[in-house]
């Protein structure tokens, strides 16, 4: 059965070191759910405190709304798949299987039978004699699956599970987790630093930075509504620009950039301190569809040759850059030529500038 | 280095020497001591093959320019059997010119044909010598004189009268109410010999020479020594200088057989403790000077008889007196030591003679590192180990 | 880049002939020696073939002296185990960098000084006016001080141990640093506790150094002598002090006899060990 996690205001701190800093969350039983966020962002660490191998140093973790605190590892309904797997060594594949049928007194044909059924699951059937040591990287990955699947944890946990792969076998182990997340309806929580894999699995994904989360959503409103420069940033929206005013009605605005007037998606939520504008480069227009579309007449600083496209650099009066992308085929614009690209609804968001790195 | 020529030496008929010589340069496994340095065929200086403890260092400089010899000091190892050995099967006598050895071998080693007698003639200071140590049983040969007396003490039993009150027997180390409250030394050639002293001159057993005990008078001395261990008598068997303090300095044994200088050494450490004079005599030991066949065939017995004439002439027993304690059984110690008081102290190389005097005025049986039934002796330890 | 066999060979060459000159000659003289005839007289040896060493093992009790070594190396060696687990494993899993490293430069402390010392210092603190008796006076737990401290078997046995500890520390401390921590968490993460987690994952995987341990162990304590020496009762005996005790009399068949017996032993355990360990594991760069 899945199970819902709370966590309630947990930090975890190494000395000085904050390492996971006040965060709460709620994930729904059954969801998938990614931490996502770079190294050292605190990710890893809230996992270990899921699974018990942590203990947290302030705040509360339930299951099902029932307090984890001195529940070790062990005797937790959370099973693992870990980054460096952990496959025991001195054992066979169906060994390492069913490793933790047998510490809950399974033997014989039970266990084998889940076993079989386990590497099953995974696609390896039949290779339950085999020495572990002698198994490819993504067998090694599955045996590792089957391992924590056969358990049918009430929560699966995993620690960038693809981390080490080449990129046929991230791509096809990834549809596994999604089939497998189906199939088992457990609550996956998997920690990555790799967009794309949060973004293909996750329901939700929460976006972690020095140890807090910075946004908690599905994964287009990521996309949509960053909530801050940070997040825009990180999921690869580059062009964030900073306005001179931005003028409100309801929900529409207008913000005047280097005296030019583009319209805007404000915020659902009140903006307090100071905002950047980011533009999403998918819904800018160049050439014949501009005209009609409102937007801005820019100077072209660059244009570098991506192979399918052509990456246009284009400036403001005072400066500031976006990029659009021209087919390849397009004429190369001109540097110091003018070029007007026109905005597409909910091209340019109005964001909280947390995270916006300083001008420079 | 491309051949390694072991097995086919092994399966040859090699004489013993060679085999030895083999042996030196190869097995370090074989306890018989580093190379000595090689003796010098000089005019004067002699290779002298001895106990550690009768080395005098630098001073052999200064007895050089006195007696117009100088030693080549190599250590022997001082035990008996790997001593032999070298001499009977090694290259002992290619290499040295006079042994100075544990007393008991030299009967052993004349038989063989390994030493040489002295000439007592060339030897002026020989006459000086007390009559007791050359009264040692076995300096002499059918009739000649192979071993010249160069050390000489005797031991008893250190003890605490402040426990014990007066001791005067060895029966102490036997006496069960002192049970698990004395020691011994870890050594058949010294164990035996208080053993059998006591039991001959206190329990009048029939027994000989302490110090070269028969085939039943060991098994009567052994079987004692093991009833007494059985009966937890001895709270351990010591060896070595720091092991026989330490018994005495941390009060484990109120009495145990040992050497003299840990009475000192207690003493020293502020712990009441005397020496006993038993009635039943000192064990005695000597270290002997034997001129070995290797000098006479390389014509260096003069030179070798005006070394060990040296040794007796007080200059080496003045020296060793103070740096060891030893003696050297002559009166010559304290005439030198009276022509130079910078050097020596006279009234304490007069006070060691008479102190070691004294112990040879009464009964003593001699220690002998090579009884007739050593091999018994070492088949006894062991039964007495294992008891 | 790829050596050519003539330099693998000059590479091979010295050490391995350095091995048979300092290692197995002496061992091949020893073994043949045992064979042959002693001649009192000269306490010296000759070519001809005899048991004689060997008979002379079954007399005077000399058996029962191998028997208790290989008593003692045993449990020794177990003891040894005993107490280096659970070091091994708070070095290599519980403390941190710096800690382990100073733990382990504790460990090797002891080898900083002679085994005479080492020895010699248990008398002093064992002894009836020593350390452990004062205080066990001083607290009244005893009115006299407690014999058996020193000079006995329980005496050698601490002054064993203390001596060939890190012997069995350091192969453990060593086969554990080559378990995956990450394998421990994930047998908790299966719902083993910690004996579980012991006796499932970590001593499987850490066997060779256990087995590397108790050998290192067995065969130093086998070796050696001061401990009974300085720590045992009256004639308390070991084989290197009977054989101690033999060379005094230059009796080299018997001595080298006493020597092939035990020998045959340690290899026999050697090969035993490596056959059912795998000792060579030790060694390997396993994948994980």
């Amino acid at each position: 059965m899945a199970i819902a996690i709370g966590i309630d205001n947990v930090s975890r701190h190494f000395g000085p070191l904050r390492a996971v800093d006040g965060v709460s969350l709620d994930i729904k039983a059954g969801e998938f759910f990614t931490l996502l966020g770079s190294s050292g962002c605190g990710k890893s660490t809230l996992l270990k405190l899921i699974g018990g191998f942590d203990a947290p140093s302030a705040g509360r973790i339930t299951f099902d709304g029932k307090d984890m605190a001195g529940i070790p590892a062990n005797r937790r309904p959370v099973n693992t798949v870990f980054q460096g797997l952990g496959l025991f060594p001195h054992m066979t594949v169906a060994q390492n299987v069913g490793y933790g049928l047998r510490l809950r007194g399974l033997r014989g044909k039970v266990l084998d039978d889940k076993v079989a059924e386990a590497l099953e699951l995974v696609q390896l059937a039949g290779f339950g004699p085999r020495d572990v040591n002698l198994l490819s990287g993504g067998q090694r990955q599955r045996v590792a699956l089957a391992r924590a699947l056969v358990m049918e944890p009430g929560i699966l946990l995993l620690d960038e599970p693809l981390t080490g792969l080449d990129e046929g076998l991230r791509q096809q182990m990834r549809d596994e987790f999604g089939r497998l997340h189906k199939r088992t309806g457990a609550t996956f929580i998997l920690v990555t630093h790799n967009q794309d894999e949060a973004l293909s699995l996750s329901d939700r994904i929460a976006v972690m930075h020095a140890g807090r989360i910075e946004q908690v959503d599905q994964p287009q409103r990521f996309f949509d509504q960053p909530a801050n420069a940070f997040v825009a940033r990180f999921v690869g929206i580059e062009a964030l620009l900073r306005p001179e005013t931005v003028e409100r009605h309801g929900d529409e605005g207008i913000a005047t950039i280097a005296g030019q007037k583009l319209p805007v998606k404000l915020a659902t939520t009140a903006q307090s301190g100071s905002t950047v504008i980011a533009v999403r480069s998918d819904r800018l227009v160049v050439g014949d569809g501009a005209a009609p579309l409102p937007g801005a007449t820019l100077t072209v600083v660059e244009s570098v040759f991506r192979g399918l496209h052509r990456d246009v650099k284009l400036a403001f009066a005072d400066g500031q850059t976006i990029v659009v992308a021209i087919p390849a085929d397009r004429d190369i614009p001109a540097v110091g030529a003018a070029m007007k690209v026109g905005m597409k609804p909910g091209a340019a968001i109005e964001i909280s500038s947390s995270g916006m790195p300083e001008a420079g | 280095m491309t051949k390694w020529k072991v097995p086919d030496a092994l399966r040859s008929n090699l004489q013993r020497r060679d085999m030895l010589k083999l042996m030196g340069s190869g097995a370090a496994a074989m306890a018989m001591g580093g190379l000595p340095r090689m003796a010098m065929a000089q005019d004067a200086t002699i290779a002298f093959w001895a106990t550690a403890t009768l080395d005098i260092g630098d001073k052999w400089q200064q007895f050089a320019e006195q007696e117009g010899v100088m030693p080549e000091f190599t250590d022997n190892g001082n035990d008996v059997g790997p001593v032999v050995a070298r001499l009977a099967a090694g290259n002992a006598n290619d290499l040295f010119d006079l042994g100075g050895f544990q007393g008991g071998a030299e009967r052993e080693l004349a038989r063989q044909g390994l030493i040489a007698p002295w000439d007592v003639s060339k030897i002026p200071n020989y006459e000086s010598v007390w009559q007791w140590a050359k009264d040692i049983p076995y300096l002499t040969h059918e009739g000649k004189q192979y071993g010249i007396p160069t050390v000489v003490n005797a031991d008893s039993i250190i003890y605490r009268p402040d426990k014990l009150g007066k001791v005067d027997s060895y029966g102490v180390i036997f006496d069960p109410k002192l049970k698990g409250r004395v020691a011994m030394e870890d050594a058949w050639i010294n164990s035996a010999v208080f053993a059998a002293m006591y039991l001959k001159e206190s329990e009048n057993q029939p027994i000989g020479d302490p110090g070269n005990l028969t085939e039943a008078e060991l098994g009567l001395v052994m079987e004692f020594l093991i009833k007494h261990k059985r009966d937890g008598q001895f709270r351990t068997f010591w060896n070595g200088w720091e092991q026989g303090v330490q018994l005495v300095a941390d009060e484990e044994v109120d009495a145990m057989t040992g050497w003299e200088p840990i009475v000192y050494e207690g003493r020293k450490r502020g712990l009441q403790v005397e020496y006993a004079a038993p009635v039943e005599g000192y064990e005695g030991w000597g270290n002997n000077a034997v001129l070995l066949n290797g000098a006479v065939e390389r014509g260096m017995a003069d030179v070798a008889h005006k070394f060990v004439n040296g040794l007796l002439g007080g200059f080496y027993g003045c020296e060793l007196g103070k740096s060891r304690g030893y003696m050297v059984p002559t009166d010559k110690n304290l005439a030198y030591a009276e022509e130079h008081p910078d050097e020596y102290s006279p009234e304490e190389v007069k006070l060691l003679a008479d102190h070691v005097k004294a112990k040879f005025s009464g009964k003593v049986a001699w220690q002998n590192c090579r009884p007739d039934n050593f091999q018994l002796y070492e088949e006894w330890w062991q039964k007495l180990r294992n008891a | 880049m790829k050596a050519s066999p003539s330099t693998i060979f000059g590479l091979v060459f010295l050490p391995l002939a350095a091995i048979l000159v300092l290692g197995l000659a002496p061992l091949a003289v020893v073994v043949v020696w045992s064979f042959w005839a002693w001649d009192p007289s000269t306490y010296w040896i000759k070519p001809d073939f005899s048991l004689a060493g060997y008979a002379a093992i079954l007399e005077a009790g000399r058996w029962t002296v191998i028997l208790s070594t290989l008593v003692k190396a045993l449990l020794a060696a177990l003891i040894c185990l005993v107490i280096a687990y659970p070091t091994a494993y708070a070095v290599t899993f519980l403390a941190s960098r710096r800690l382990a490293v100073v733990l382990l430069a504790l460990m090797t402390i002891p080898f900083f000084t002679s085994y005479l010392i080492r020895s010699f210092s248990w008398r002093l603190v064992l002894g009836r006016t020593g350390v452990v008796n004062t205080f066990l006076q001083d607290v009244g737990l005893t009115s006299a001080p407690i014999d058996w401290l020193l000079f006995s078997d329980f005496a050698v046995m601490v002054g064993l141990v203390a001596s060939y500890l890190p012997f069995a520390t350091f192969p453990l401390v060593l086969a554990m640093g080559r378990v995956d921590s990450i394998v421990l968490s994930a047998a908790r993460d299966l719902g083993a506790g910690f004996w579980t987690v012991l006796r499932t994952i970590l001593l499987p995987l850490t066997l060779s150094g256990v087995f590397a341990g108790f050998l290192f162990v067995f065969v130093m304590v086998a070796g050696s002598s001061t401990e009974v020496q300085m720590l045992g009762g009256a004639g308390a005996s070991i084989v290197s002090v009977m054989i101690n005790d033999v060379m005094r009399v230059a009796n080299y068949p018997l001595a080298f006899a006493i020597s092939t017996i035990v020998l045959a032993v340690i290899l026999g355990l050697v090969l035993i060990g490596n056959w059912t360990f795998g000792l060579a594991r030790l060694f390997e760069d396993r994948a994980q």
